[in-house]
């Protein structure tokens, strides 16, 4: 029921400009619960932009934001975290000192709500700790949970991005061109990972690679400088006329730059 | 339980000092202890956060001020007195932290020593109420007595300090290891994942500012009591340098390597001030060494040592990898 009746993340008329640069141009979007959706573009189309802006690292020039139907367009970073939302990011942003481990628990211990405690031992912490270790073993990284992410390799970095994000039990999840440098079979086990999710979990996925979104998304969205060129059901926006003119065939030119 | 029992046994062995009935030891040592219990509140800012201060010193000497015009202008009890004096000093923290923590790396480093040289600054200039450049003599200590036994004594004194910096050490490190702790090592190496996590990261860095202030705000009223006085060289840049250097010599990040190294850097200091008065170039000296020969510090010596028997052992007696960084 609720997944038709209550849109969980919602882009209304957004803008943003660098300087004199139009990175957004009046984009929306509607999310709705335990959706699997898709932004494509290529390069500089404002992919990440958008989810700047829906994270809460960029305010727009105009437009709206609404988390569950709260209008989110001022609000701090942290606090639309609070609201259920997690992403990763395209350049790996994990505690490179800390171990697999840590990382994930400095999640689960705002999940469990210990994250302000000054007496408690954080890595005593059972309910935190038992948590982060279901995660990692739940993403097939469980045997690397002591090993620090400075000397994992960037495929399993990878996934424990994925992990770190789902550490704080959110409702939302943004994945920012979660296989990008990955090899082939490391492709396939992120896919597989994020096909595993929680199917009340909605997912919202920049990619590069095609075959990637085509396999995951349900609904896509094509970005284009700055600019939504189409909207709609993945296999209706992979038939659409103008989106194989712009952007994929744009795309076979270029020689797939990714 | 190992680690108890050595801790248990250096606890002891540092209270057993006073038996040798040499003063001049006590009292090196009590300055010692207070010194090295500065640079491991530091190290909560500089090694567990990331923000290398450097006017850390004004939240010594504040509190030591604080302390002594309580006592000396309006005839305050010690005891309330060190209250006062620690609270005024954490208060001004608590205020100037949310403008500094806005900053990284060198601005940060700017804006403290900055801070630090105003209030240096406002407290020399302001004779008629601080002493000015001649600070505030007769600061009487709290009164504690045990028979003959008391804080005037100089071993009474010594164990006093010895237990508050102890306490202050177990409290810091078991702020160190809390989810609060650890919080804050994500802080240091990334603030955009701790944002997206729920985590405020301005009000994490705040707390660690605040914490690493009062530690050093106990020791200034510390050393202020042991020393009956207090004057701007407490707060002075110099001073804050010193704190900072213990961190870094001693070890970001591993508590008791600044610890013994802001205690080590005392000790040295009043050798070598006996003999020189080239302090400051030794100080750039050790921090070069430090540097270049120890990145990781004196905290890095036993990990240091562990690779150097592995080699050793070894059958083939030699490993590249381990050699280069050794």
């Amino acid at each position: 029921m609720s997944r038709v009746s209550l849109p969980t993340l919602e882009v209304r008329g957004v803008r943003v400009c660098f300087g004199g640069v139009i990175a957004l141009r009046d984009v929306s979007l509607k999310v709705e619960g335990g959706m699997r959706y898709g932004i494509i573009g290529p390069n500089g189309a404002g992919k990440t932009t958008l989810f700047n802006v829906v994270t809460g690292f960029i305010f727009p020039d105009r437009g709206q934001v609404f988390i569950n139907g709260t209008d989110v367009t001022r609000l701090a970073p942290h606090r639309r975290a609070r609201l259920g939302l997690a992403r990763t990011f395209q350049i790996t942003t994990l505690f490179l000192d800390l171990t697999a481990l840590e990382n994930v628990m400095m999640g689960a211990m705002v999940t469990v709500g210990h994250h302000r405690s000054m007496w408690r031992s954080a890595h005593l912490d059972r309910d935190a700790r038992a948590l982060a270790e279901a995660l990692l073993c739940e993403l097939g990284i469980g045997h690397l949970a002591y090993v620090p992410v400075r000397e994992m390799a960037y495929g399993q970095q990878r996934q424990l991005e994925i992990a770190v994000a789902l550490s704080t039990n959110p409702r939302i999840l943004l994945l920012d061109e979660p296989t990008a440098g990955l090899s082939a079979v490391e492709t396939r086990a992120v896919c597989q990972l994020i096909r595993g999710l929680r199917k009340d979990l909605t997912v919202v996925i920049i990619e590069h690679d095609l075959d990637v979104i085509f396999d995951l998304a349900d609904h896509v969205t094509v970005l284009h400088n700055g600019s939504c060129i189409a909207d709609g059901p993945a296999d209706t926006v992979r038939e659409d006329p103008v989106v194989k003119e712009v952007y994929l065939g744009g795309w076979r030119r270029s020689g797939a730059s990714n | 339980m190992k680690r108890e029992v050595a801790l248990v046994l250096l606890l002891l062995s540092f209270a057993a000092v006073p038996l040798t009935g040499n003063e001049y030891w006590t009292g090196l040592l009590t300055q010692a202890l207070i010194l090295g219990g500065f640079s491991m509140g530091l190290d909560i800012l500089v090694g567990y956060t990331g923000m290398p201060s450097l006017g850390h010193a004004t939240f010594f000497g504040l509190a030591g001020y604080g302390t002594a015009l309580a006592i000396t202008r309006w005839g305050i009890d010690p005891w309330a007195a060190a209250g006062i004096g620690v609270l005024f000093s954490s208060l001004v923290a608590l205020a100037f932290a949310p403008l500094a923590v806005r900053l990284r790396g060198v601005p940060f480093l700017t804006v403290t020593l900055a801070f630090g040289q105003l209030t240096w600054g406002l407290v020399t200039r302001w004779g008629s109420f601080t002493g000015g450049e001649n600070g505030i003599p007769g600061i009487t200590r709290p009164s504690l007595s045990v028979g003959s036994w008391g804080l005037q004594r100089p071993d009474g004194f010594y164990l006093f300090t010895l237990a508050v910096v102890a306490v202050l050490a177990f409290l810091i490190n078991r702020f160190a290891l809390s989810p609060m702790g650890l919080s804050l090592r994500g802080v240091r190496d990334s603030d955009r994942r701790m944002l997206v996590l729920g985590y405020s990261v301005h009000a994490r860095r705040t707390m660690a500012f605040v914490v690493a202030a009062v530690a050093a705000a106990l020791c200034g009223t510390l050393s202020a009591f042991f020393n009956g006085y207090i004057g701007p060289g407490s707060l002075d840049w110099r001073f804050s340098a010193q704190a900072l250097l213990g961190v870094v010599i001693g070890g970001a990040g591993s508590l008791w390597g600044p610890f013994v190294a802001g205690a080590g850097l005392h000790v040295l200091k009043t050798y070598i001030c006996g003999e020189t008065e080239r302090w400051a170039l030794i100080l750039g000296v050790l921090y070069v060494i430090a540097v270049v020969v120890l990145p990781g510090g004196l905290a890095s010596l036993p990990e240091r040592a562990r690779k150097l028997k592995e080699v050793l052992r070894s059958p083939t007696g030699h490993d590249a990898s381990v050699h280069k960084r050794l």
